[in-house]
């Protein structure tokens, strides 16, 4: 029974009460952020890692496996707010496609034991020239490998930088800027998919051939242990990135999610589409078969326990002779978590690296313009049925604006979230985006229908700089 | 009146205990919480003590200069030009401290700069021109940056005596006419290669 309060005392109860209530409740009302008073310990006692690697995930195929004792990776589990060099000895399978190390990017908060894991696009290679980064051909960024001051370098990829990897984005705001953050750099040229060591040879023969870490799969799964052995397990998970990124978020979400095992877990593929395409399919029917055949044989994802085997042990739906059913399988597999694609009908990025070397009529097209349509024709194919099929799908939304004078349409969220609307439906980017990370029921899917209004948009000078950058 | 605020102190007080007791992560395995002993007593001069930390200062800090930025960068438009002007100034050199902290990534630290040029800087000329000055000179820091690594790369003996072996051993198998411990090609070359980089970059 509790003994009423003395009306003299009541003040000091009442403050008693109001403080407690203080230091326990969270500084923000989302799960997985800490309370104000563990904010301050953690400040001072960095919180451990509480998700280690078991040694059952240090053996088997694509293994958990960590830096030699006594390496220094370069981590101050104090240090927040500030972005971290984590090296990664080769004994945990990591490297870039030149044969360096390989290192990723950490910046962590106090505050929250949620976590974004970003994913930096960057074309994709798959022989001699794409490789080697010869002008002219579109490639695959950093073959020269990772400076350790790479955050704080305007590569091409920073001048991308999107508002999911800022804190203090001036444009738009997101709850995952307050997040941990975590930056996986890419420089293997195979959307994060590929384990093969590719020797391709100079067809001009004057150079001695090039070797080639596609070493995607394995870098992920060194991050992954890493994250494991080091941070907190994350209460909410958002895996994301642009392009080769995008495609690579999609394609490690099963393994990143199932051993990472956040409470809520989401992402978003901006950009880097797996298409719905048959394996011995038709190219009229499905464009994609060419550029997915290819890179099936140069980034080794078919060999006995490779990439591809390891997924489909893992998801049932996987169907390796159709691998546009990634996307069912993980709404099947993952059917609370929330799930979204994007990416702009017009974008001539992606769309040129899946079609442009693969058919002689766009590759000889005689002029510019008659080239992009004949890219744009085979994108629409390729998009339409990505399309119907994420309609199908309650946890999974596709969302599909049509133009923006940035990047060659390629990206909806790198530099900020505007101007990836879709006027007909009244819908902005930044709607999808909260459908996803915090919306109710089935993900929102939207198709623009045309790009007037799109085209008819004012001159951006900030779209107009990266332009620049990029050029 | 004192009826009510005997029912209310102990509601606020099981409230408090409740936030307290689900503080970290109500999804969390029980084993995987983190110990007592990190959740010290919430007395007043615990929390005074921590507060005046180092480490909670510059956490105030950042989280003020974050706040400040969004709030400048959605009132701008409102504001007086005179402070426009000083709290443009007083962001650039917080953006100055904090990207040459790691605080801020590279690509940030110009986002949020091509942003007070917006913010603070009418004529479409100007704007213009004063962008692409801060780009060219993050480009060309990055290009020196680039060159500096490039060099670091070639004299690195551990990654040249890698690159040497890495030849070799890609000769060696192609070569091979039998690929043993029933390993495909590609399979032994990526193994025999991870072999040399571990032996090159053993301490």
């Amino acid at each position: 029974m509790v003994a009423p309060v003395r009306p003299a005392r009541l003040p000091l109860v009442l403050a008693a009460a109001s403080f407690t209530l203080l230091v326990a409740a969270p500084l923000k009302a989302e799960e997985g952020d800490y309370s104000f008073w563990q904010t301050l310990v953690n400040l001072v006692s960095p919180p451990k890692a509480d998700n280690k690697v078991t040694a059952a995930q240090r053996t088997g195929t694509y293994p958990l496996l960590a830096n030699p004792s006594g390496f220094n990776d370069g981590f101050q589990p104090g240090r927040y707010d500030a972005w971290q060099t984590i090296q990664l000895a080769p004994q945990t399978g990591a490297v870039c496609g030149d044969g360096s190390p390989f290192k990723f990017f950490v910046n962590r908060v106090a505050d929250t034991r949620n976590t974004i894991i970003y994913m930096e696009g960057g074309g994709a290679c798959w022989d001699y020239a794409s490789c080697s980064g010869q002008s002219g051909i579109r490639g695959a960024r950093n073959p020269n490998g990772i400076p350790d001051d790479y955050m704080g370098l305007l590569n091409p990829g920073a001048s991308l930088v999107s508002p999911f990897v800022t804190r203090v984005s001036p444009f738009d705001a997101v709850k995952t800027q307050g997040w941990n953050m975590v930056y996986v750099p890419y420089c293997t040229g195979d959307i994060y998919s590929g384990d093969r060591v590719a020797v391709y040879n100079d067809p001009s023969g004057q150079n001695t051939p090039l070797v080639w870490h596609h070493n995607g799969v394995r870098n992920v799964r060194a991050v992954v242990g890493w994250l494991k052995d080091n941070l907190p397990r994350p209460t909410q998970m958002l895996s994301t990135g642009c392009s080769a990124g995008g495609a690579g978020s999609l394609t490690s979400y099963h393994p990143l999610r199932r051993d990472m095992a956040p409470t809520r877990s989401f992402l978003i593929n901006d950009s880097g589409p797996i298409f719905p395409t048959l394996k011995n399919g038709n190219p009229v029917d499905y464009p994609s078969q060419p550029l997915m055949a290819l890179i099936r044989s140069a980034w080794g994802l078919d060999q006995p326990n490779g990439p591809l085997p390891y997924l489909a042990s893992g998801l049932p739906q996987f169907d390796l002779n159709e691998l546009g059913t990634l996307y069912p399988a993980l709404s099947s597999k993952y059917a609370n978590d929330r799930l979204g694609h994007t990416h702009f009908w017009k974008d001539l990025n992606y769309s040129s690296y899946s079609y442009e070397r693969f058919y002689p009529d766009i590759a000889n097209a005689p002029d510019q313009a008659t080239k992009e349509a004949r890219i744009h024709a085979r994108w629409d194919v390729d998009t339409a049925r990505l399309r119907d099929r994420l309609n199908t799908l309650n946890n999974v939304g596709g969302y599909f604006p049509q133009y923006r004078a940035l990047n060659e349409s390629h990206c909806t969220t790198i530099v900020d979230f505007k101007n990836a609307d879709v006027q007909a439906q009244n819908l902005e980017l930044k709607h999808f985006i909260d459908s996803v990370l915090d919306g109710q029921g089935k993900v929102i899917d939207a198709s623009e229908q045309d790009d007037k209004a799109d085209k008819a948009k004012p001159f951006n000078l900030l779209y107009w700089l990266v332009d620049q950058l990029m050029g | 009146m004192k009826k009510l605020l005997t029912l209310l102190v102990p509601c606020l007080v099981f409230v408090a205990a409740v936030l307290w007791w689900k503080r970290d992560d109500a999804g969390m395995p029980s084993d995987a919480r983190r110990p007592q002993a990190e959740a010290p007593d919430a007395s007043s001069s615990a929390l005074s003590s921590l507060q005046a930390t180092p480490q909670a200062q510059a956490h105030r800090e950042r989280q003020r200069f974050e706040a400040d930025a969004k709030d400048f960068f959605a009132r701008a438009p409102s504001l007086r030009a005179v402070e426009r002007s000083e709290r443009a100034g007083r962001l650039s050199r917080q953006i100055d401290r904090y990207e040459a902290e790691d605080g801020l990534s590279a690509g940030e630290a110009l986002l949020l700069r091509t942003a007070l040029v917006k913010a603070t800087v009418d004529d479409p000329v100007r704007q213009a021109e004063e962008v692409g000055a801060i780009a060219d000179r993050y480009r060309a820091h990055a290009d020196q940056r680039m060159a500096a690594f490039a060099a670091q790369q070639r004299n690195d003996s551990r990654f040249q005596s890698y690159k040497a072996r890495e030849a070799q051993v890609v000769a060696e198998v192609m070569a091979a006419t039998t690929i043993p411990a029933g390993l495909t090609r590609d399979q032994y070359l990526r193994q025999r290669l991870q072999q040399e980089r571990e032996r090159a970059y053993a301490p």
